[in-house]
């Protein structure tokens, strides 16, 4: 019994850290679905609504800190030659991604019952959007069917003006809206005051996603290190498993 | 204020759903890989 | 660096007069998207008039496009980036000369599809400083940022899909701030459209700035 733990403690990129910290962030995505669905309030002004936020706000803040991680990774590669670097920019941009997937979807959820459409051209969505598109230009470029060399030095020049493009358009797209309207639209809703159990409740949701953040990452950064050791040891092991899967079937 | 119910329902299972199926992904396709990589190139565990 | 760029510059403005490839093919393209634009936003209801910066921008970044895949895979073909990489011409020289080829094909074509819009959209043109100064700026913009992104995406097999993906959300703001200025030289009042141009401004020094530094680890790899 022993050894079939221990086998399958080898085999995975889980460890006993990780497996803490999994522990960890269930518990708090518990603590968040009891805060944010039950204990906390409705608000006076968006009703249930304000539930979606919870989620929401945590998800932007790690989705943003994704994009820092790969832009500072692509940039310490380029510099120093540091294979770790890249692989933590590769693993944050695609949870990077994930996560500003979630932020779209959820606040076109929200702005419906809010704004009443799904879509509105606000600064922030649009510049949400091309966030998105941004990084999947990375990933794009990180996941080519090329020469590994080829592939991480080109993801890397991309990754490294991931962050300064998007400070580029987030300032155009903000004088392009604020040129015809006001940003009124967000002001009566994140903005509003928040306080006592809602407050409490966006907090334990900054610790649940932040938490469900650190565990993928280091989960996607083990499986970015295995496949970079894979690459390095050569087809030859892949085509031979494949080889051997194939006679056994 | 009840019809609200849905959208929140909405945006919380598409957040749990997306982050647990992305979880699970990531770890199947860790399992499956590292029995390609022999462990003394793993660097945990 | 500079005489660098020149040779490069000069070696690809050379290659374009002698092919005729954006003459040819890039021009019409550009022009025919006019027309197409014309289709779809019905004439006759003031649309067009409305938003002829606009379209006249996205002409122009489609045919950038088309320029800029033409510009690369003149190096790609042959083993033609070993050679450069062996000419011991200075990388960020290459890139400049790059750059200014890539440019002023681009100027030229903007020239040409601002005399189509003038007449197929019947434009009234106001405004010169602000609309020339937009085109320059704009024109170093999707220069700089394209020959970057184009040798990113060069010498693969997914480089015509690849390139306008990592570039189109790129050059958004310069869309943008071209469109918003190009507004407003046309409607009188090119006091709001400077603010655009110095955004643009800061965007082309940051692509000339990365393709410098960045140009030298993409070219010696591979």
């Amino acid at each position: 019994m022993t050894t079939e733990a221990h086998r399958q403690d080898i085999d995975s990129t889980g460890s006993n850290g990780t497996r803490v910290l999994g522990i960890a962030a269930l518990i708090a995505m518990a603590a968040l679905a009891l805060f944010g669905l039950v204990l906390s309030p409705a608000d006076a002004n968006q009703g249930e609504v304000v539930r979606i936020l919870y989620v929401h706000v945590p998800s932007a803040t790690v989705a943003y800190i994704g994009c820092f991680l790969t832009t500072i990774g692509s940039a310490v590669y380029l510099w120093r030659r540091s294979r770790w670097w890249e692989l933590v920019a590769y693993a944050s941009a695609e949870i990077a991604t994930v996560f500003t997937s979630i932020v779209l979807v959820t606040g076109m959820i929200w702005g419906r019952p809010t704004w009443g459409v799904y879509w509105v051209w606000d600064a922030r969505l649009t510049s949400t959007a091309m966030l998105l598109l941004l990084l999947l230009g990375y990933l794009a470029v990180r996941r080519l069917p090329a020469d590994h060399e080829v592939r991480t030095r080109r993801a890397a020049i991309v990754g490294l003006l991931l962050v300064p493009n998007v400070i580029i358009v987030r300032q155009s797209v903000q004088w392009w809206r604020t040129l015809h309207q006001k940003p009124t639209l967000l002001a009566n809703g994140v903005g509003a005051k928040i306080e006592g159990l809602m407050l409490f409740s966006l907090f334990v949701g900054f610790i649940a996603i932040g938490l469900v953040f650190a565990w993928l990452l280091i989960h996607r950064f083990r499986l970015a290190w295995l496949e970079d050791q894979l690459d390095e040891a050569g087809l030859d092991v892949a085509i031979a498993e494949r080889r051997a899967e194939g006679a056994a079937s | 204020m009840s019809g609200n119910w849905g959208y929140v329902a909405a945006a919380w299972v598409i957040v749990f759903g997306s982050l647990a199926g992305y979880a699970a992904r990531t770890i199947r396709r860790g399992r499956s890989i590292s029995t390609q990589v022999p462990p003394e190139r793993r660097r945990w565990s | 660096m500079l005489r660098d760029a020149l040779l490069i510059a000069g070696k690809d403005l050379r290659l374009e007069l002698r092919s005729r490839v954006a003459l040819n093919q890039v021009l019409p393209f550009a022009l025919l998207v006019l027309v197409l634009f014309a289709f779809a936003l019905d004439p006759d209801r003031g649309l067009l008039a409305r938003a002829t910066p606009g379209l006249y921008w996205v002409a122009v970044l489609f045919s950038a496009l088309l320029a800029l895949q033409r510009s690369l895979s003149v190096e790609s073909a042959d083993g033609n980036r070993d050679a450069l990489r062996l000419s011991g011409l200075d990388p960020a020289g290459i890139f400049l000369g790059k750059v200014l080829a890539v440019a002023t094909q681009l100027a030229v074509l903007e020239v040409l599809l601002g005399v189509g819009v003038a007449v197929l959209y019947t434009t009234r043109i106001t405004g010169w400083v602000l609309l020339a100064v937009t085109c320059v700026v704009a024109t170093a913009s999707i220069a700089a940022a394209g020959t970057l992104f184009g040798v990113v995406a060069a010498g693969l097999r997914v480089r015509e899909t690849l390139l306008p993906l990592l570039l189109l959300p790129v050059l958004a703001p310069v869309l943008i701030g071209a469109t918003r200025a190009f507004e407003a030289a046309l409607a009188g009042s090119p006091s709001e459209g400077w603010p655009w141009v110095g955004l643009m401004g800061v965007f082309a020094s940051l692509y000339i700035v990365a393709g410098v530094f960045g140009f030298g680890p993409l070219l010696e790899e591979s």
